[in-house]
């Protein structure tokens, strides 16, 4: 190898920016390494926890500091994409703890569980860094690959075997329809860097150029789970493993959106009404479809993608008008409070699952409030703040995303936006109405062992969640 | 932050924390006796910074103000919270919290006979009121003051409905509670009326004449829900079924002066509208004569001495209303004094005889020596005998009068002085001097708890008077007692008032115009009023409300929930469960949205 080159990529500026990444990568590889070894089988959480760990430090480190670009400017860290890792860590940190032993079958591949689960989390960093459709891509197979496995995990059962190989085939079929975007944009433009992009972006006008945007939007859609993008979302989260279902619905959506935010610029402005379309439908679909379900899991899913409908009006708002700005913030800020709080309500259902031995349903959740008080405060909590009320980050969240649209004079969107959020409320506060003023499920079986460390971490996600509600100003001050 | 500052911080913190203790720890409370150790440790710690404040000061000094944001948007701070120390706010937190203490030593006492679990929520009660009161007394504007406001009303409504198994003192609570809510409407409105107008919750804003007007006229309207001026002061003589330590604290000495706290802090901006002194003025006299005359005939001790305080915050109101902050304040102090020393005296004596009733008591004397020189002394006091703080502070309001509106309040309030002195005479011949009845020969003297605050605060409803001057000084007034014709007339008045009451009472006599007054006060017109209002228009309205909410509102409701149940199964139909399906899907997606940047 020519050394001016290996010097120009092995520089310090580089190792710092692909510090969060680089740790989870050397983790994965000590994780397989280890798995050659078992008599070293008990240093495998340490591995995994230290991985993270180190990963999270080295997202601080860049966390205030300025944009730092790396591999010729197709990767970067700067503030932004420090908090995004920071998220990611969280979220694969949180469905980890709520992993421990839900597998019983499976439990002698659990090696193999934390090695897929944190090459996903490293894919997740690479997403939310990238600068370049390719790395882009690179980063989006990382994380694709190993979730397609974890959600056949549990290869005894059905449901999750379907569910890994609906969302294979699916996932293959968007991952096919993002590289034909990006083939039809290097077309149009001759480049595949965002930075070139924003130096052509009279080429970005021809029907070439737009339509590969299209299609790269579709399959970013389809990663955040967008109408009509979203309908292998109930199937999938449904089926997956409840772990799994955690890491997807706060990870993937988020390591998406991260990329979709720097893109964004791309699109042409007349697309903003478009957007704001289609999240507004999306919220339609997602709060409707929720509204008659009678799983959790799946109704959990539905609500993720009104969510994501949610968040996508900020994106809208952006396009609008690109100098009002906040739409990063508002957007980073929703997802943070929504990985807590799906993150703590998928976890709780994850324990409810492996304490009962059975999926859980609405009406399984009957009088939970009498039996296990903590549980049903954490998940009120929860589900409270998935329905934006007031005291909770959900609740900040939704009304920094809905001030973006209106700064950006969509007023009649956020409106309907808004009441579009009260039709959430009608499944949400079922669920509380059935924790706290329905009389107990009797043959619901008293749980055998106690989870320690679930329930910290469930009571971590609350406090995060409060915090955010509560005393956001520190965050909104430092998130950009 | 300075330390005036950092002290009234502790002033308004300590009970706060014994509160949150108290709340916190359940175990604790129902103990019983840790909850009262708890209280009272933080009133003493909050009467020690309040005096460690008030001397620290010395008069004339500026206002020391220490705040931080609480409501902001964007930039703007809309709102602040903290701690104004001034004159005015320095020396009603030593009176609050010096009542306080002394109420709650005496309840120690008074409420021995409670269940444990009683005793302690009843001093957490307690604590959450010095708490409000105090957040209520350093507020550096009027948003704050009303937080502290609706606190106190909230401690007010606990503490009358203590005995909530009781019918009457549950009723009396939601009573007290309706009342001074119809008034806080004002207080709430007036606030947001002073913001749109001005900007800003201060009470040094300058807003235009006629804002100004309407703003003071609904601040008047809860001040006259507070401190029971005619016609909201209904909920007052109910209040009495509180236990007697709570009236002398909050319906008397404290609470039921917030009101006029509120006037003489506000005070700039009562200034700005003559209308509303003239409206105070009125109302004002006219409560401190219709009280004074229903105090005449009231058989239970405890309601002397409510019609009494309706009356007297009466005289205040009356004084604020003639302009003189200085004046209502100044009675404010003494009365707080002379009054929590009446209420926890005849305190002292329902315990002994285990009755409210003046027919069950009598010929006292003898057998609570201390009891009845400590309330001959409120009698003297609150009657206007020449050298008692209360005859200083109400000739100072008479001598304000004087010539104002034609006469007729200065008047009325003249009369209302003899017709004090008069019924205060009544209740201490009646309950210490003739024979005694069957209850009162067993009666005797309780312990140094109940002898004790009694003693303290005989002190300064003898004396504090003669302070008036400094007081003046300390907040900025000026103040010279000076011996015209309306001291001489008042306080001949009030020693004829006193005679009569002995001549007249004395003898087991009745005056002629009793059976009206009793008339009048048994037909309870001004409670019937309300009771018609409420019950025809209240009832009414809310009657068609509650049609319109059910059928109309609700209708709605049902029929948007099934739509929406129904658009939420309907979207369940493209949800076939086959990847072609989902994929198909994905595909026209891919393809509408290509399709739409092609063609725009």
């Amino acid at each position: 190898m020519n050394p001016d080159i290996a010097q120009r990529i092995l520089s310090q500026a580089t190792l710092d920016a692909s510090g969060p990444f680089l740790a989870l990568a050397l983790g994965v590889l000590v994780l397989v390494f280890l798995e050659l070894l078992p008599a070293l089988a008990a240093l495998r959480q340490i591995v995994f926890l230290g991985s993270l760990a180190a990963a999270a430090w080295a997202a601080t480190r860049t966390l205030f500091g300025p944009e730092i670009a790396a591999f010729e400017g197709t990767y970067v860290a700067n503030s932004t994409t420090s908090w995004w890792a920071l998220l990611f860590v969280a979220s694969a940190l949180i469905a980890w703890i709520f992993g421990r032993r839900y597998y019983r079958d499976e439990a002698r591949f659990e090696g193999e569980h934390d090695i897929l689960l944190l090459t996903a989390a490293s894919g997740m960093v690479l997403m939310a860094g990238s600068r370049d459709l390719l790395v882009f891509f690179v980063g989006l197979e990382t994380l694709s690959v190993p979730l397609y496995a974890l959600s056949g995990f549990r290869r005894a059962r059905r449901e999750s075997v379907e569910a890994g190989l609906k969302y294979f085939v699916l996932g293959a079929f968007a991952a096919a329809i993002y590289l034909m975007g990006a083939a039809l944009l290097y077309a149009g433009t001759g480049t595949i860097a965002l930075a070139g992009f924003q130096e052509r972006s009279e080429l970005l006008e021809t029907p070439l150029a737009l339509t590969g945007l299209a299609l790269i939007a579709a399959s970013l859609f389809f990663k955040i789970s967008v109408f009509p993008f979203h309908l292998w979302v109930p199937d999938v989260y449904q089926g997956a493993p409840s772990p799994v279902t955690t890491f997807m619905a706060t990870g993937t959506k988020a390591a998406a959106f991260a990329f979709l935010l720097p893109l964004s610029f791309a699109l042409p402005p007349e697309s903003a009404g478009l957007v704001a379309a289609i999240a507004l439908i999306t919220m339609a679909a997602g709060n409707l479809g929720a509204l008659v379900q009678t799983d959790m899991k799946r109704l959990l899913a539905y609500s993720g993608v009104a969510h994501a409908g949610t968040m996508l009006l900020a994106l809208a708002g952006m396009h609008a008008d690109p100098e009002s700005g906040g739409a990063s913030q508002a957007v980073l800020f929703y997802m943070a409070a929504y990985t807590f709080t799906a993150g703590g309500a998928f976890g709780l259902l994850t324990m409810l699952e492996t304490q009962g031995g059975r999926p859980v349903t609405i009406d399984g959740l009957r009088g939970l409030a009498r039996q296990r008080p903590g549980v049903a405060a954490a998940l009120a909590l929860f589900m409270l703040s998935l329905g934006g009320i007031p005291a909770t980050g959900g609740f900040l969240g939704k009304y920094l995303v809905f001030s973006v649209a209106v700064r950006a004079d969509m007023i009649a969107a956020a409106v309907v936006g808004v009441l579009i959020s009260v039709v959430a409320l009608g499944y949400y506060l079922r669920i509380i109405v059935a924790m706290y003023m329905q009389p107990e499920d009797a043959t619901r079986p008293v749980p055998a062992e106690s989870r320690p460390l679930s329930s910290a971490m469930a009571l971590a996600c609350a406090a995060m969640v409060l915090v955010l509600g509560v005393l956001p100003g520190w965050f909104l001050a430092n998130v950009r | 932050m300075t330390t005036p500052a950092l002290l009234a911080v502790i002033a308004v913190c300590a009970p706060a924390a014994a509160a949150l203790l108290l709340v916190l720890a359940p175990a604790l409370r129902r103990q019983g006796a840790p909850a009262a150790v708890a209280c009272i440790a933080a009133s003493l710690a909050s009467l020690g910074a309040a005096l460690a404040l008030a001397l620290g000061r010395s008069p004339g000094e500026p206002a020391v103000r220490h705040v931080v944001p609480w409501l902001q948007a964007g930039s703007r701070t809309i709102a602040e919270v903290g701690v104004h120390v001034d004159g005015i706010s320095a020396a009603m937190l030593v009176v609050v919290t010096l009542v306080a203490l002394c109420v709650q030593v005496f309840s120690v006492a008074y409420m021995r006979g409670e269940a444990r679990r009683g005793f302690g929520r009843y001093f957490a009660y307690h604590a959450l009121f010095l708490f409000s009161m105090n957040l209520l007394v350093v507020a550096p504007n009027l948003l704050q003051l009303f937080v502290g406001w609706e606190l106190v009303g909230l401690a007010s409504y606990l503490l009358i409905g203590f005995y909530f198994a009781k019918p009457s003192a549950a009723r009396a609570a939601v009573k007290a509670f309706w009342m001074t809510k119809l008034a806080d409407m004002g207080i709430l409105v007036g606030l947001v009326v002073l913001f749109v107008s001005t900007g800003s919750f201060e009470w040094t804003a300058t807003p235009e004449p006629a804002v100004a007007t309407a703003v003071t006229l609904l601040l008047f309207l809860g001040v006259m829900g507070k401190s029971a001026q005619f016609p909201l002061h209904v909920w007052l003589p109910d209040a009495m079924e509180g236990p007697t330590p709570v009236s002398a604290l909050l319906h008397a000495a404290t609470m039921v002066a917030a009101g006029v706290f509120l006037v003489v802090r506000a005070h700039p901006l009562f200034e700005l509208a003559p209308t509303t002194g003239d409206v105070m003025l009125w109302v004002g006299a006219v409560t401190a004569a219709f009280a004074a005359g229903l105090a005449l005939v009231q058989t239970d001790i405890k309601k002397v001495l409510a019609y009494s305080t309706c009356s007297q915050l009466g005289y205040m109101v009356a004084a604020l209303g003639a302009g003189s902050a200085f004046a209502g304040f100044f009675h404010l102090g003494t009365h707080a004094c002379f009054k929590a020393l009446l209420f926890l005296a005849a305190g002292s004596v329902i315990h002994a005889v285990h009755s409210n009733e003046l027919a069950e008591m009598g010929g006292l004397r003898r057998r609570m020596p201390l009891t009845a020189v400590a309330f001959g002394i409120g009698v003297l006091s609150l009657a206007g005998v020449p050298g008692l703080a209360g005859f200083f502070s109400k000739d100072l309001i008479l001598t304000e009068l004087e010539g104002r509106a034609g006469w007729v309040p200065w008047a009325l309030l003249l009369l209302t002085a003899f017709a004090t002195a008069f019924y205060m005479g009544r209740v201490f011949v009646l309950a210490f001097l003739g024979a005694p009845s069957a209850r009162a020969g067993h009666a005797h003297e309780a312990g140094l708890a109940m002898t004790g605050p009694l003693i303290v605060l005989a002190v300064p409803s003898a004396v504090a008077g003669f302070f008036g001057g400094g007081l003046a000084a300390y907040v900025g007034a000026s103040y010279e007692p000076h011996f015209g014709l309306t001291p001489l007339l008042a306080s001949t008045l009030a020693l004829a008032g006193i005679v009569a009451a002995v001549l007249v009472y004395g003898r087991g006599r009745e005056v002629a115009f009793a059976d009206a007054l009793r008339r009048l006060d048994r037909a309870g017109a001004v409670d019937r009023a309300w009771k018609l209002l409420y019950s025809s228009a209240l009832l009414w309205l809310s009657g068609v409300l509650g049609w319109f909410d059910r059928y109309v509102i609700d209708g709605l409701m049902n029929a948007t929930g099934f739509a929406t149940l129904e658009a939420g199964s309907a979207v369940r139909v493209v949800q076939t469960g086959r990847v072609r399906d989902y994929a198909l899907a994905v595909v026209a997606g891919a393809i509408l949205l290509s399709l739409w940047g092609v063609l725009s």
